[in-house]
């Protein structure tokens, strides 16, 4: 199981990792692979391409603006939340994404 | 023949006084009648009174029908035509160079939260002020003067007329020995004394008042009527007109009943803040004194002259308070004016006085480091000495210069001297000028421009060829040849006044050595007439401001002749970039940051410098903090500006290296855009500080605050103490935009208030720690105990701060990371687990 996701918030200067940094914890807890790209005032970093759009099962945008690039995504499981949500309940929002998928799938 | 002809008024600020003036003066040497007609409000005026122009309210935009009739109707038509054209647009120039404090912002979270009763206005200069209110209202005639019976009208004419001509003696003798402002005040109030307008309301009132008809009667009447008439037009131009008008009736009444003319001004006992709706120049005189805490001015705005007087005393000014007295009268409390806000506040809650207490503490102690500065000799960190000067534009500025630490004068504009009045300055009045600026010095040198007038700046006593472009006309040193006796009296002023102390001559405007040789000539001649007639003087430096680009590329002819030089970068950049600096559309092209603007300016000084002359710098680059590693890598003598800016200036002057600002002024040069080079002075200047993201002054252990408002403004408070921000109010308030969109109190007894603002000069991470924790409406509902404030320069991309923030956000969400921060018991250990914990 691969996941991606995007983390941006309003200045760019801290949920945005927090909510990334909480992400991996919690998938890494239950040995889901994930790819967390951070839209921030360092700019894009870590930018999921192509290749790995074609083999994710599910995306987590977590923002709290528009973030760049949301076409991508197109088509694949989502869930979109705050970018408050995943710094307090990390494993409830990747929860929330895996019984997504299995519903699409 | 009668003749006719229509325009528009060009001037932003309408037909007021200082333009009708000028209009007035053009039109009194034709042997004509011109009548001016305001097609808008039906309004007639006789161009030759000031008074019935300004009172018939010319606006912006108001088409005007001028029908002139006379022996000399066509001649007046033609050149009256063309002088409105090309003469009027350009009246209100100078206004333009007043300086406004910022405009009036959102009232500070912390400060609203108070719930402070206030009223709104505009703040002239900031400061904080408390003291008991005073109000004062209305001209101030007895009102026993005022019901007196008079005597026949006849008589009572009499001593109108006579009156009047004591006052314009007293005003002509007290012009001799004035100057600058305050000369300005008392040629307007001469302006109305004469005027017809003034005359006929004064006995049309006198006829009029029935019976018991009297002098008193008439004037304080007739100020009535001009107080209805400019006050009902809602323009605040007018409204400070009538102050003048208060002023000359003042005068007036003193000159016919003596003493008992002037209700007596209430003694300021105690501290106070002073609310009028209008205040008469002399009035502020009176009043000013250590217990006038600040001014509050209803309807005044920014060019009265009585502004003028406080702003130069440095009393806090707030106007456009329109409810100010009504205001004053119901506060429970004292009132604290905060101008800088633009505030007037009530302080009857002792929250709001701790607030201002605080704030003013805060303010003192940081102008108390600056003020350390002051008496210091302006070097780089590494010892390179770069003189900080003042420039000032009448006499009496020069004191408050030297004590704002200025080391010299780099330039003292005399044009104040020399317009608004109908003949040049004679001699002496331009000696004492000059000599008590030189000896308020007291040995430090003075550099004295000679008058740069002409062309775009309309003087009376002026009548040239009108030009197509006066900009690019004849001003400054091309004018002289043209009134070489107005240069000689000059010139002849100077040197004796030379005297006295360290004076020097500089030239303005000077495009080629020609111009230099004959003005040098002059001077060489004036000597030798003081020598012969035995009177005393010295001998001055000569030099030339450097602000034609012709004059760039002459500097080696220029050299030999000139004992200094100073770049006037203002008018520099101006023809260099063929930009005018008021031209808002411009704004982007005239600025001195162009990299090619810099490559000129390095060109010259090295020029300059390769001749062994000294070389300075006036102009408002000067006073841009943001310059001033290019003006210190340029390798300057000098540099000259607004002396409050002077003790800062040294302050920041002192943290740069003189070779790092070399090569930050080649890479500057060597940037494509003025926008690439403003980012790099900004990193530049936050690197050569020394101070770094984590500091010891950042950090606070307290026993509790009132809440999420206290601690947050006691983290942006600790920001500003340590001058990583200039404008706290503007920090907190950055501060709550982010914390308004979701609260950043993330859990874990942790909250990181952040935010990304121009009010930020260096990124920084302030801590407080909290003995009790404070409510933070976090996500898990837990109080917090640990506040962590991060906050970012808006020009920041990208630097390696970005990352070690990102790194501390990430490391927050690890338990041990966290367990370890709250163990921290004191700020020096907790100061060294967060630099750890950003370090690798």
């Amino acid at each position: 199981m691969f996941i991606v996701c995007v983390t941006a918030c309003p200045t760019g200067i801290a949920h945005t990792f927090m909510a990334a940094e909480s992400l991996q914890n919690h998938a890494a807890a239950k040995g889901l692979e994930i790819k967390v790209e951070t839209q921030g005032s360092l700019g894009i970093d870590n930018e999921i391409d192509e290749a790995d759009i074609a083999r994710a099962d599910g995306v987590i945008i977590a923002s709290a603006v528009a973030i760049e690039g949301a076409e991508r995504f197109e088509g694949l499981p989502i869930i979109e939340c705050s970018v408050e949500d995943p710094v307090g309940e990390g494993e409830a929002v990747i929860d929330a994404l895996l019984a997504e998928i299995e519903n699409a799938g | 023949m009668s003749q006719a002809f229509e325009f528009s008024c060009p001037l932003p600020h309408g037909l007021h006084a200082r333009p009708a003036t000028a209009l007035a003066a053009f039109c009194e040497p034709f042997d004509a009648d011109i009548v001016l007609t305001n097609t808008r409000s039906g309004e007639q005026a006789s161009a030759r009174s000031v008074l019935a122009m300004i009172s018939a309210d010319i606006r912006e935009g108001d088409r005007c029908e001028v029908a002139i009739g006379g022996n000399e109707a066509e001649a007046a038509r033609a050149a009256l035509q063309s002088w409105i054209e090309n003469r009027l647009p350009h009246c209100d120039d100078d206004l333009a160079d007043e300086e406004e404090s910022a405009p009036a912002a959102e009232v500070p979270r912390s400060l609203a939260l108070l719930e402070p009763e206030f009223v709104r206005g505009t703040g002239l200069s900031a400061g904080i002020g408390q003291g008991a209110a005073v109000v004062l209202s209305g001209p101030r005639f007895p009102a026993a003067l005022l019901e007196a019976a008079g005597d026949s009208v006849g008589r009572e004419w009499q001593k109108i007329t006579t009156a009047r001509a004591g006052a314009v003696r007293q005003l002509e003798s007290a012009l001799a020995d004035r100057a600058g402002a305050e000369a300005a005040v008392l040629q307007a109030h001469l302006a109305i004394l004469q005027d017809g307008e003034f005359a006929a309301r004064l006995q049309d009132k006198l006829e009029s008042s029935g019976p018991s008809s009297s002098a008193a009667k008439a004037i304080a009447a007739t100020v009535a009527h001009f107080d209805a008439l400019l006050g009902a037009t809602g323009n605040p131009y007018l409204q400070e007109r009538a102050l003048d008008i208060q002023d000359v009736a003042q005068r007036l009444m003193h000159e016919i009943y003596g003493d008992r003319a002037r209700a007596p001004l209430p003694g300021l006992e105690a501290d106070s803040v002073v609310i009028a709706d209008t205040l008469a120049p002399g009035d502020f005189i009176a009043l000013n004194g250590p217990r006038l805490k600040g001014l509050v001015l209803e309807s005044g705005g920014r060019t009265s002259h009585t502004v003028l007087l406080a702003k130069a005393a440095g009393v806090p000014v707030l106007a456009g308070a329109n409810q100010a007295s009504a205001f004053a009268r119901s506060a429970a409390g004292p009132l604290i004016l905060d101008a800088g806000s633009g505030l007037l506040l009530d302080g009857a809650k002792s929250a709001v006085r701790a607030y201002y207490r605080r704030e003013k503490d805060r303010n003192d102690r940081i102008e108390a480091r600056f003020a350390a500065f002051a008496g210091q000799e302006a070097r780089t960190r590494d010892g390179v000495r770069l003189e900080v000067a003042a420039n000032i534009a009448l006499p009496d500025e020069a004191e408050t210069a030297f004590a704002a630490g200025a080391e010299g004068i780099g330039v003292f504009r005399t044009e104040m001297l020399f317009v608004g009045r109908e003949e040049p300055p004679g001699e002496e009045e331009q000696h004492d000028a000059y000599r008590r600026a030189v000896e308020a010095a007291q040995g430090r040198p003075v550099i004295i421009r000679t008058f740069d007038i002409g062309g775009d700046k309309p003087v009376p006593w002026l009548q040239g060829d009108t030009e197509e472009n006066p900009f690019l006309g004849v001003r400054g040193a091309r004018l002289y040849p043209r009134v070489e006796d107005v240069f000689r009296t000059q010139l002849r002023a100077m040197l004796r006044a030379a005297a006295h102390g360290d004076l020097r001559v500089m030239l303005p405007m000077i495009s080629t050595p020609d111009e230099l040789r004959w003005a040098r000539g002059v001077y060489d001649s004036v000597r030798a007439e003081l020598e012969m007639a035995g009177k005393a003087h010295a001998a001055a430096p000569l030099g030339v401001m450097i602000e034609v680009p012709s004059a760039v590329y002459a500097i080696d002819r220029l050299a030999p002749l000139s004992d200094f030089f100073s770049i006037g970068s203002n008018d520099l950049a101006q023809y260099f970039l063929a930009a005018d600096r008021g031209n808002e559309q411009l704004k982007d092209l005239y600025t001195a940051f162009q990299p090619s603007f810099l490559r000129l300016l390095q060109e010259l000084v090295d020029e300059a410098k390769s001749h062994g002359v000294y070389i300075g710098l006036c102009g408002d680059m000067a006073s841009d903090e943001r310059a001033l590693p290019l003006l210190a890598g340029l390798g300057l003598d000098e540099i000259s500006l607004t002396a409050p800016q002077i003790p800062r200036t040294k302050a920041a002057l002192a943290e740069l290296d003189s070779v790092a600002c070399r090569r930050m002024l080649g890479r500057a040069v060597g940037c494509a855009y003025s926008s690439e080079v403003l980012a790099e002075l900004d990193a530049f200047t936050a690197g050569q500080s020394g101070r770094t993201l984590f500091s010891e002054d950042l950090v606070v252990f307290a026993e509790r605050a009132e809440g999420k408002v206290a601690a947050i403004k006691q983290l942006v408070d600790l920001a500003h103490l340590a001058g990583r921000t200039d404008h706290a109010a503007a920090l907190e308030e950055a501060v709550w935009q982010r914390e308004d969109v979701f609260s950043t109190g993330l859990g874990f007894g942790i909250a990181i208030p952040h935010c990304k603002s121009a009010a930020v000069r260096q990124n920084s991470l302030c801590v407080a720690r909290y003995a009790k924790p404070l409510d933070w409406q976090s996500r898990d509902g837990q109080p917090v105990d640990t506040v962590i404030m991060l906050i970012v320069r808006e020009s920041d991309a990208g630097e390696a701060h970005m990352k070690i923030f990102a790194k501390l956000a990430r490391s927050i969400m690890h338990e041990e990371f966290r367990d370890g921060l709250r163990a921290c018991p004191d700020e020096e250990s907790l100061l060294r687990f967060l630099a750890e914990a950003a370090g690798n």
